[in-house]
């Protein structure tokens, strides 16, 4: 089978969704090429489980596609797709902490590994809602009205948990 | 303006001159910014290409989404299990107004007690619209003679087909499947013929017809008691219930019991629990863990059915049931059927559970423990987590030395280096007679809490191995009669030269001799020989008859001549070590 053309890379998400919700599937492979890279580093740092993370990259973009008729154009589509996202790894988050040693530090060499190390060990060593906020901000970009409406709490929710998970992070990382 | 409130605004986006000078100069912001870049620096490695994660993700997107079904899978087979449970209810009124003749009294009793069986779950719901007779769907009325000719060629062949095997009856059951005889079959299931009715169940136990289980079941009503065991060999989704609607009728039950059994089915062992089947424990070993959700359901009720629900989930082997059981363990009423339930379901669950109220007296819970299989393992488990408290870990200690098996050493040696509980650990090894353990428990003599246990410990293994170490603690003067005294319960002629320095002890003179005595080494006959005369002298005299085999009375002169005459030149006693 061949895989279809990408569309030209210009298009703005939001048309692409529009092509995708049209039945497009090259428009909306084009959409997960875009938005692959940010969605794994989240949910690989939120479940801290990589093969975990690829199943919830897997259920989240298919969740997107057979989701799309409900995207209706009045938020940027990234923010409604990780709205998905966000569900999707709540749901298949761990009830227990995970094994850091799980993850694979030595496959990328010239880095800082331990300094890595010790930012994955104190990101997990958040509570769940920081560090959700805190990933969905730094991963995902998005502000934190786009945060508040994706996990529907408040504007000042997550003010709050943004600035006590960089606090506690600044204060173990020094 | 606070640094919250301008990293709020810088997070919204805000990059007005004041919000950017504030942050550009602002060392306590930059640094909690920098956090972000932390996050961000820190790389994962996805575990698939992309190229392989768009390949995946191609072929869900090709699959529809699923669909839930709901409810039965065979469409056809509720309207007719549906007549079944009318026409068995039908049989049922008919047998019992049969057997009153006081309609009155009849009335009074249905009154009374509404639903004769107590709660069946699956038994199908009342019909809620009128149904015709129950029978094949197109049957014209006026039988006539060629229909009635066509008949008798069918229970010819069906008659034939039950009767014979091989190609006969390869062929009939390949006409039923391919659906050409199949309603001509499905009516003589319910015919009123008792040997074309036994025909046709015979056809069904062997065409495996999960769908007919319903019409199995008017056959089963009717009296075909092969047909109620075929429903429950066929098994499948309408099996359940049709063995349910017959569970009423007089007679049948033992049959359905067992079929209900034999389809293996969570909800056939939910229909049993509702017919308050308990004492059928063939039915439950049968059913084994598929049991587990209707039990564990009653063990959770206070109710009536707690009690016989737990001896079904030990026949049952029921694992699923095994936490529920464990709950049950503090209930006065009912522990001692859970802990024999726990037994024999066995497995490291049931195992830990037993092991952690375990003591060495419950011999009840003993006999559990050595039931259950890993009983051992599971003691051995808590006598070495460090997380326990040490009473808790110690009753581990004596539970393994109740049960007497020395598999168990390892890992009581093990818990000599914990420091919480070695002196327990000493004893049980001591009780175990574990000689392995003597230079570990010897190692504990140095040490001042435990030694009194180590050298109880090290008199009841009796080994000649622990002799040098407890010489050396009998150094010690406070702890010299304690060292004395396990020495003198081993009884090795290594111990021989303290045994005679603890001839001078008081206390311990007693014992000495009698050890001697046991041991029965020659150096120590002109010692005792030396204490003839004193107030153990006739303990003494048993000790120097036993050694040297002479019937010499218990004067002090006649066994120094005969010592002088018999020993002098043998060996010397060196009591240079003290």
């Amino acid at each position: 089978m061949t895989n279809p053309p990408l569309p030209p890379s210009d298009l703005p998400d939001e048309l692409l969704a529009g092509r995708a919700q049209g039945g497009d599937r090259a428009a909306f492979e084009a959409l997960v090429v875009r938005t692959l890279g940010p969605a794994r580093a989240f949910c690989t740092k939120l479940l801290r489980d990589p093969v975990l993370a690829e199943d919830a990259c897997q259920e989240g973009f298919l969740k997107a596609w057979r989701g799309l008729p409900g995207f209706r154009g009045d938020s940027k589509f990234r923010t409604w797709l990780w709205r998905i996202f966000a569900n999707v790894a709540n749901d298949m988050r761990k009830p227990k902490p995970a094994q850091i040693g799980d993850m694979d530090f030595e496959a990328i060499p010239e880095r800082d590994v331990a300094a890595e190390e010790s930012v994955a060990r104190e990101i997990a060593a958040l509570p769940d809602r920081q560090r959700e906020v805190l990933l969905m901000k730094v991963e995902l970009d998005l502000s934190p009205a786009e945060i508040a409406e994706a996990l529907g709490i408040s504007y000042e929710a997550v003010k709050a948990s943004l600035s006590l998970a960089r606090k506690k992070l600044k204060e173990r990382l020094e | 303006m606070t640094c919250d409130e301008i990293l709020a605004r810088w997070d919204d986006g805000d990059r007005s001159p004041d919000v950017a000078a504030h942050v550009a100069s602002c060392p306590d912001c930059r640094a909690l910014l920098a956090v972000d870049e932390k996050v961000r620096g820190w790389k994962t490695v996805p575990k698939t290409s992309e190229a392989a994660f768009m390949e995946r993700l191609r072929e869900k997107m090709k699959r529809p989404a699923a669909i839930r079904v709901a409810g039965p899978s065979a469409p056809a087979v509720w309207p007719r299990l549906a007549a079944a449970a009318v026409f068995i209810a039908a049989l049922g009124a008919a047998f019992w107004l049969g057997r009153t003749t006081h309609p009155q009294v009849h009335r009074k009793e249905t009154a009374a007690n509404p639903t004769p069986a107590p709660r069946p779950a699956p038994v199908p719901k009342p019909i809620p619209t009128p149904l015709p007779t129950p029978g094949p769907a197109p049957q014209p009325a006026p039988p006539r003679p060629v229909e009635d000719a066509d008949k008798k060629e069918f229970k010819g062949r069906l008659m034939a087909a039950a009767a014979g095997t091989g190609a006969g009856r390869d062929a009939f059951l390949s006409q039923i499947r391919s659906g050409t005889d199949r309603s001509r079959w499905i009516s003589a299931l319910r015919s009123p013929d008792a040997a074309e009715r036994s025909a046709a169940v015979t056809i069904a136990s062997v065409a495996r017809d999960a769908a007919v289980a319903p019409d199995l079941a008017i056959a089963g009503a009717r009296g075909d008691e092969r047909a109620i065991a075929a429903i429950g060999d066929i098994g499948g989704p309408a099996a359940v219930p049709a063995l349910a609607s017959l569970a009423g009728v007089r007679g049948r039950r033992e049959a359905v019991e067992s079929a209900l059994a034999a389809t293996g089915l969570p909800e056939a062992a939910e229909t049993l629990a509702a017919l308050g089947a308990w004492s059928n424990e063939a039915a439950w070993r049968r059913l084994g863990n598929a049991a587990a959700p209707a039990i564990a359901a009653r063990l959770r009720q206070n109710g009536e059915a707690r009690v016989p629900a737990i001896t079904a989930a030990g026949w049952a082997k029921a694992e699923g049931a095994v936490p529920e059981l464990i709950k049950l363990l503090s209930r006065r009423d009912s522990r001692e059927a859970a802990i024999n339930s726990l037994a024999s379901i066995g497995g490291p669950r049931a195992a830990a559970a037993l092991a952690e109220i375990a003591d060495e007296f419950d011999e009840e819970l003993l006999k559990a423990l050595k039931a259950v299989g890993p009983g051992r393992e599971a003691l051995e488990k808590r006598l070495l987590d460090v997380r326990l408290a040490p009473t808790d870990r110690a009753r581990a200690a004596r539970t393994l030395v109740a049960l007497g098996d020395h598999a168990a050493e390892p890992a009581l040696i093990t818990a000599l280096d914990s420091p919480e509980i070695r002196g327990d650990a000493a004893l049980a090894l001591g009780d175990l007679k574990c000689e392995a353990a003597v230079p570990g428990i010897s190692k504990l003599l140095r040490e001042r809490r435990f030694r009194d246990s180590a050298a109880e410990a090290l008199a009841k293994i009796g080994s000649a191995k622990a002799i040098p170490a407890l010489a050396l603690a009998s150094r010690d003067r406070s702890f010299r009669e304690e060292a004395l005294r396990a020495m003198t319960a081993i009884r090795s002629p290594e111990a021989v030269p303290y045994m005679i320095a603890a001839l001078g002890d008081r206390d311990l003179a007693g014992a000495a001799i009698d050890s001697l005595g046991a041991i029965g080494d020659t150096r120590a006959v002109l010692p005792l020989i030396g204490m003839l005369d004193s107030e153990r002298g006739g303990q003494a005299l048993d000790a120097l008859r036993k050694i040297t085999g002479q019937k010499l009375p218990g004067k002090t002169d006649a066994w120094v001549r005969w010592w002088k005459a018999n020993m002098k030149s043998g060996k010397s006693f060196d009591f240079s070590c003290f």
